[in-house]
Protein backbone atom coordinates (compact mmCIF):
# COMPACT_ATOMS: atom_id res chain seq x y z
CA UNK A 1 0.00 0.00 0.00
CA UNK A 2 1.09 3.70 -0.91
CA UNK A 3 1.11 6.32 1.67
CA UNK A 4 0.39 9.94 0.77
CA UNK A 5 1.62 13.22 2.62
CA UNK A 6 0.20 15.49 5.39
CA UNK A 7 1.87 18.59 5.11
CA UNK A 8 1.79 21.67 7.19
CA UNK A 9 2.40 24.41 5.02
CA UNK A 10 2.58 28.28 4.64
CA UNK A 11 0.69 29.52 1.68
CA UNK A 12 3.24 31.66 -0.35
CA UNK A 13 2.46 35.57 0.09
CA UNK A 14 -0.27 35.12 2.31
CA UNK A 15 1.47 34.84 5.52
CA UNK A 16 -1.33 32.04 6.19
CA UNK A 17 -1.25 28.39 7.44
CA UNK A 18 -2.56 25.41 5.42
CA UNK A 19 -3.03 21.69 6.01
CA UNK A 20 -2.68 20.08 2.72
CA UNK A 21 -3.01 16.03 2.34
CA UNK A 22 -1.25 15.07 -0.77
CA UNK A 23 -1.88 11.73 -1.97
CA UNK A 24 1.82 11.02 -3.62
CA UNK A 25 1.66 12.17 -6.55
CA UNK A 26 -0.96 15.58 -6.21
CA UNK A 27 -2.77 18.13 -3.69
CA UNK A 28 -6.06 16.45 -3.25
CA UNK A 29 -7.37 18.22 -0.36
CA UNK A 30 -6.74 20.76 2.61
CA UNK A 31 -7.05 23.56 4.80
CA UNK A 32 -6.27 26.55 2.97
CA UNK A 33 -6.96 30.29 2.79
CA UNK A 34 -9.32 31.44 5.43
CA UNK A 35 -9.32 28.38 7.41
CA UNK A 36 -11.49 26.54 4.32
CA UNK A 37 -11.66 23.05 3.49
CA UNK A 38 -10.83 22.68 0.00
CA UNK A 39 -10.74 20.19 -2.33
CA UNK A 40 -7.83 20.93 -5.06
CA UNK A 41 -8.24 18.84 -7.66
CA UNK A 42 -10.98 19.31 -10.41
CA UNK A 43 -14.46 17.21 -9.75
CA UNK A 44 -13.16 16.45 -6.37
CA UNK A 45 -15.55 16.56 -3.56
CA UNK A 46 -17.53 15.10 -0.48
CA UNK A 47 -18.60 11.39 -1.22
CA UNK A 48 -22.07 10.62 0.51
CA UNK A 49 -21.81 6.39 0.27
CA UNK A 50 -25.36 6.10 -0.08
CA UNK A 51 -25.19 5.13 -3.89
CA UNK A 52 -23.27 2.56 -5.75
CA UNK A 53 -22.83 4.95 -8.14
CA UNK A 54 -20.34 7.55 -7.36
CA UNK A 55 -21.56 10.44 -9.04
CA UNK A 56 -25.31 10.06 -8.05
CA UNK A 57 -23.78 11.07 -4.29
CA UNK A 58 -21.06 13.08 -4.69
CA UNK A 59 -21.36 16.49 -3.27
CA UNK A 60 -18.93 18.66 -5.74
CA UNK A 61 -19.78 21.93 -6.70
CA UNK A 62 -21.01 25.21 -4.52
CA UNK A 63 -21.13 28.21 -6.54
CA UNK A 64 -23.00 31.89 -6.28
CA UNK A 65 -22.74 34.74 -8.79
CA UNK A 66 -24.34 37.07 -11.43
CA UNK A 67 -25.67 36.12 -14.76
CA UNK A 68 -26.93 38.42 -17.75
CA UNK A 69 -30.29 37.71 -19.44
CA UNK A 70 -30.99 38.22 -22.49
CA UNK A 71 -34.33 38.54 -25.09
CA UNK A 72 -34.97 37.05 -28.36
CA UNK A 73 -35.29 38.70 -31.58
CA UNK A 74 -34.96 42.41 -31.56
CA UNK A 75 -36.07 42.39 -27.74
CA UNK A 76 -33.75 43.72 -25.47
CA UNK A 77 -34.34 43.17 -21.42
CA UNK A 78 -33.37 45.91 -19.14
CA UNK A 79 -32.09 43.93 -16.09
CA UNK A 80 -32.41 45.03 -12.43
CA UNK A 81 -30.75 42.19 -10.91
CA UNK A 82 -30.02 39.14 -11.92
CA UNK A 83 -28.10 36.30 -9.22
CA UNK A 84 -27.57 32.29 -9.05
CA UNK A 85 -26.54 29.93 -6.67
CA UNK A 86 -25.55 26.24 -8.21
CA UNK A 87 -25.40 23.36 -5.28
CA UNK A 88 -24.12 20.53 -6.81
CA UNK A 89 -25.78 20.31 -10.09
CA UNK A 90 -29.20 22.18 -8.70
CA UNK A 91 -29.55 25.73 -10.06
CA UNK A 92 -31.45 28.44 -8.25
CA UNK A 93 -31.63 31.84 -10.68
CA UNK A 94 -33.40 35.12 -9.91
CA UNK A 95 -33.64 37.64 -12.51
CA UNK A 96 -35.61 41.38 -12.71
CA UNK A 97 -35.92 42.45 -16.04
CA UNK A 98 -37.96 44.28 -17.69
CA UNK A 99 -38.69 43.72 -21.73
CA UNK A 100 -38.32 46.53 -24.28
CA UNK A 101 -41.10 48.33 -26.05
CA UNK A 102 -41.72 46.60 -29.70
CA UNK A 103 -44.00 44.51 -31.78
CA UNK A 104 -41.82 41.67 -32.37
CA UNK A 105 -43.46 38.31 -33.10
CA UNK A 106 -40.08 36.31 -32.35
CA UNK A 107 -41.03 33.84 -30.05
CA UNK A 108 -40.67 35.59 -26.71
CA UNK A 109 -37.41 33.81 -24.67
CA UNK A 110 -35.23 34.61 -22.10
CA UNK A 111 -31.55 33.79 -22.43
CA UNK A 112 -27.79 33.51 -21.56
CA UNK A 113 -28.71 31.14 -17.87
CA UNK A 114 -25.51 30.60 -16.22
CA UNK A 115 -25.49 27.37 -16.39
CA UNK A 116 -26.78 25.10 -19.93
CA UNK A 117 -29.65 22.57 -18.66
CA UNK A 118 -29.18 18.85 -18.33
CA UNK A 119 -29.99 16.86 -21.18
CA UNK A 120 -32.47 14.67 -19.60
CA UNK A 121 -34.83 17.17 -17.62
CA UNK A 122 -37.07 20.35 -17.72
CA UNK A 123 -36.56 23.34 -15.78
CA UNK A 124 -39.15 26.26 -15.18
CA UNK A 125 -39.44 29.46 -13.42
CA UNK A 126 -42.17 30.86 -11.86
CA UNK A 127 -43.43 34.53 -11.72
CA UNK A 128 -42.99 36.27 -8.44
CA UNK A 129 -44.21 39.61 -9.78
CA UNK A 130 -44.93 41.41 -12.80
CA UNK A 131 -46.03 45.18 -13.67
CA UNK A 132 -47.43 45.81 -17.05
CA UNK A 133 -50.35 46.75 -19.24
CA UNK A 134 -51.61 43.13 -19.87
CA UNK A 135 -52.05 39.76 -17.81
CA UNK A 136 -49.85 38.21 -20.54
CA UNK A 137 -46.65 37.12 -17.84
CA UNK A 138 -49.46 35.96 -15.79
CA UNK A 139 -50.93 33.95 -18.23
CA UNK A 140 -47.85 31.94 -19.11
CA UNK A 141 -45.61 29.09 -18.34
CA UNK A 142 -41.92 29.70 -18.11
CA UNK A 143 -39.84 26.80 -19.48
CA UNK A 144 -36.44 25.90 -18.92
CA UNK A 145 -35.32 23.54 -22.08
CA UNK A 146 -33.48 20.17 -21.93
CA UNK A 147 -29.83 20.67 -22.85
CA UNK A 148 -30.58 24.76 -23.70
CA UNK A 149 -29.83 27.56 -21.57
CA UNK A 150 -33.12 29.68 -21.79
CA UNK A 151 -36.30 30.06 -20.70
CA UNK A 152 -39.10 29.53 -23.51
CA UNK A 153 -42.46 31.59 -22.54
CA UNK A 154 -45.58 29.51 -23.31
CA UNK A 155 -48.40 30.11 -24.10
CA UNK A 156 -50.83 28.48 -20.93
CA UNK A 157 -53.81 27.07 -23.57
CA UNK A 158 -54.66 24.00 -25.55
CA UNK A 159 -51.87 24.72 -27.85
CA UNK A 160 -48.73 25.19 -25.42
CA UNK A 161 -47.26 27.74 -28.27
CA UNK A 162 -45.27 30.19 -27.57
CA UNK A 163 -45.94 33.52 -26.87
CA UNK A 164 -44.07 36.39 -28.60
CA UNK A 165 -42.31 39.17 -27.68
CA UNK A 166 -44.72 41.85 -28.82
CA UNK A 167 -46.72 40.22 -26.12
CA UNK A 168 -44.39 40.80 -23.20
CA UNK A 169 -44.08 44.54 -24.48
CA UNK A 170 -42.69 46.31 -21.89
CA UNK A 171 -43.47 44.10 -19.08
CA UNK A 172 -41.49 44.28 -15.90
CA UNK A 173 -41.01 40.05 -14.23
CA UNK A 174 -39.10 39.17 -11.27
CA UNK A 175 -38.71 35.29 -12.04
CA UNK A 176 -37.68 32.29 -9.84
CA UNK A 177 -35.66 30.20 -11.91
CA UNK A 178 -34.90 26.30 -11.35
CA UNK A 179 -33.42 23.32 -13.17
CA UNK A 180 -30.52 21.04 -12.82
CA UNK A 181 -27.54 21.35 -14.42
CA UNK A 182 -25.30 19.28 -16.85
CA UNK A 183 -22.87 18.18 -13.75
CA UNK B 1 -3.15 48.53 2.51
CA UNK B 2 -3.30 48.44 -1.15
CA UNK B 3 -6.69 47.43 -3.11
CA UNK B 4 -7.02 46.64 -6.63
CA UNK B 5 -9.63 44.62 -8.67
CA UNK B 6 -8.86 42.31 -11.38
CA UNK B 7 -11.37 40.99 -14.04
CA UNK B 8 -10.11 37.37 -15.17
CA UNK B 9 -11.38 34.23 -17.43
CA UNK B 10 -10.92 32.18 -14.95
CA UNK B 11 -13.18 29.09 -16.06
CA UNK B 12 -13.99 27.74 -19.44
CA UNK B 13 -16.30 24.69 -19.94
CA UNK B 14 -17.09 22.46 -22.83
CA UNK B 15 -20.55 20.33 -22.72
CA UNK B 16 -20.81 17.27 -24.92
CA UNK B 17 -23.14 19.10 -27.13
CA UNK B 18 -20.61 22.15 -27.85
CA UNK B 19 -22.18 24.49 -25.48
CA UNK B 20 -19.40 26.32 -23.98
CA UNK B 21 -20.06 27.49 -20.24
CA UNK B 22 -17.71 30.98 -19.31
CA UNK B 23 -17.27 32.44 -16.20
CA UNK B 24 -15.43 35.20 -15.19
CA UNK B 25 -14.05 36.28 -11.67
CA UNK B 26 -13.23 39.26 -10.34
CA UNK B 27 -10.62 39.07 -8.20
CA UNK B 28 -10.02 41.61 -5.62
CA UNK B 29 -6.38 41.70 -3.22
CA UNK B 30 -5.01 43.29 -0.18
CA UNK B 31 -1.71 44.81 -1.19
CA UNK B 32 -1.16 41.62 -3.32
CA UNK B 33 -3.08 38.81 -1.02
CA UNK B 34 -6.76 37.92 -2.46
CA UNK B 35 -9.52 38.46 -0.56
CA UNK B 36 -12.58 37.97 -2.25
CA UNK B 37 -14.12 36.86 -5.70
CA UNK B 38 -16.69 37.71 -7.29
CA UNK B 39 -17.99 35.75 -10.39
CA UNK B 40 -20.15 36.10 -13.65
CA UNK B 41 -21.73 33.35 -16.08
CA UNK B 42 -22.78 33.07 -19.70
CA UNK B 43 -23.37 30.53 -21.96
CA UNK B 44 -21.87 30.18 -25.68
CA UNK B 45 -24.07 27.63 -28.42
CA UNK B 46 -22.71 26.26 -31.04
CA UNK B 47 -23.03 28.84 -34.23
CA UNK B 48 -23.44 31.75 -32.07
CA UNK B 49 -20.96 34.72 -32.76
CA UNK B 50 -18.54 35.03 -30.48
CA UNK B 51 -16.69 37.86 -32.04
CA UNK B 52 -16.61 40.15 -29.02
CA UNK B 53 -15.39 37.17 -26.58
CA UNK B 54 -12.42 36.83 -24.03
CA UNK B 55 -9.37 35.71 -26.94
CA UNK B 56 -9.16 32.46 -24.81
CA UNK B 57 -12.47 31.89 -24.91
CA UNK B 58 -12.90 32.85 -29.21
CA UNK B 59 -10.30 30.20 -29.98
CA UNK B 60 -11.73 27.44 -27.67
CA UNK B 61 -15.43 28.07 -29.64
CA UNK B 62 -13.72 28.42 -32.61
CA UNK B 63 -11.85 24.94 -31.92
CA UNK B 64 -14.59 22.87 -30.76
CA UNK B 65 -17.34 24.19 -33.10
CA UNK B 66 -17.14 22.05 -36.37
CA UNK B 67 -19.34 22.57 -38.65
CA UNK B 68 -20.51 19.24 -37.59
CA UNK B 69 -21.32 19.98 -33.95
CA UNK B 70 -22.95 23.45 -34.90
CA UNK B 71 -25.40 21.24 -37.03
CA UNK B 72 -26.46 18.81 -34.67
CA UNK B 73 -27.09 21.56 -32.09
CA UNK B 74 -28.91 23.05 -34.35
CA UNK B 75 -31.20 19.81 -34.91
CA UNK B 76 -31.27 19.24 -31.34
CA UNK B 77 -32.88 23.19 -30.41
CA UNK B 78 -35.08 22.65 -33.82
CA UNK B 79 -36.82 19.09 -31.99
CA UNK B 80 -37.26 20.96 -28.91
CA UNK B 81 -38.92 23.68 -30.62
CA UNK B 82 -41.70 21.16 -30.73
CA UNK B 83 -42.41 20.95 -27.33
Amino acid sequence: MAYGNLNVDTITGSGASSVIVNNGSANVCGFTTGNNLQMLQNGGGIVFSNSSALTNSTFNDYEIGTWTPTGSGSTTLTVSSAYYTKIGRFVYAECDITFSSQSDSTACQIGNLPFTANSVAFGGASLSYYNGANTNPFNSSYLVFSGQSYIAVKLVDDTGGNRTNAQMSGQRLILSITYTATF
Amino acid sequence: MTLASTTVIDKVEVLENGVVQVRQAQVITDSGNEIARNFSRWVLTPGEDVSTQDAKVKAICEAVWTSDVVSAYQAQVASQAKV
